[in-house]
């Protein structure tokens, strides 16, 4: 299953990155929310890990355009933030997002995520 | 006019900063104790010649650094909001998130870390690497928990 993961922290798109191929998962990434739309595009993945604070386009406006576009818009997406603030879920609900999760990610639970949005789809 | 929300929101600003201070100081032990468990698991490691793992706990150092050092910026939030209201301001908005960061980077590289030496020369340093990641979950405590004024 290939994921997309955008995310503009070097260090978090590496380790989150590692984490998940362990799980058997195939990973693109992108570092800004611009690259994010464009290679939901060429690369169409099962599903988009997007950070929500991002350069040149922030994860709200690129998951609007991704949900806007006829090519990518059956593609989930989970809203990842770092700022566990009241009203950040529906902020990224609004967006367009399916789901939403809070950094730091606890594995498990943003796999379960993951696996809740793609049914019958193995790593 | 303008005085009282002008000496109101200096008022506010001095509590804002008090709480970071202590916030701070709160932090300060467990940051020290980690960034110390952190070095003897770097010791360790070398030592055993677990040469793989040096990308990694360079990384999980260097984010114990960085965590060490934002604390004691902001152990003394109030002189610094004084001083550069202007600065402080800036920074008080996303100082927890700051602080967030590299906790979160020592927790993801050191749970890789534990699955890695789950077996051969690296086991014995998984007691150490899980203390680490106990402290790192305490620090994220205090900090997600605003610490409210008296």
């Amino acid at each position: 299953m290939k994921l997309l993961l955008v995310e503009d922290n070097e260090m978090n798109r590496d380790m989150l990155s590692r984490r998940l191929l362990r799980r058997g998962y195939e990973i693109v990434m992108a570092v800004d929310g611009g690259q994010g739309v464009e290679m939901a595009g060429s690369e169409l993945p099962d599903l988009i890990l997007m950070d929500m604070s991002l350069p040149v386009i922030d994860g709200w406006e690129a998951t609007r355009r991704i949900k806007a576009a006829e090519a990518t818009r059956h593609i989930p997406v989970i809203g990842l933030t770092a700022h566990a603030m009241a009203g950040d879920r529906e902020k990224a609900i609004e967006a367009g997002c399916n789901d939403y999760d809070t950094k730091p990610v606890e594995l498990d639970r943003l796999i379960a995520k993951i696996e809740a949005l793609l049914p019958g789809k193995p790593a | 006019m303008t005085q009282t929300p002008t000496s109101f929101d200096a008022a506010d600003q001095d509590a804002a900063a008090l709480q970071v201070a202590a916030m701070c100081q709160a932090l300060r032990a467990p940051g020290a104790e980690m960034a110390s468990v952190v070095d003897k698991v770097c010791e360790q490691a070398q030592a055993r010649g677990l040469e793989d793992a040096a990308d990694d706990l360079a990384r999980i150092r260097k984010a114990c650094a960085r965590l060490c050092a934002l604390i004691e910026e902001f152990a003394d939030a109030p002189r610094a909001a004084r001083e550069n209201p202007a600065q402080w301001l800036a920074t008080q908005g996303h100082l927890r998130h700051d602080l967030r960061t590299p906790l979160n980077a020592v927790k993801g590289y050191g749970d890789m870390l534990i699955d890695d030496w789950s077996a051969g020369p690296g086991q014995p340093l998984q007691d150490d690497l899980r203390a680490t990641l106990r402290l790192a979950d305490q620090l994220l405590a205090l900090i997600a928990t605003p610490q409210e004024a008296p």
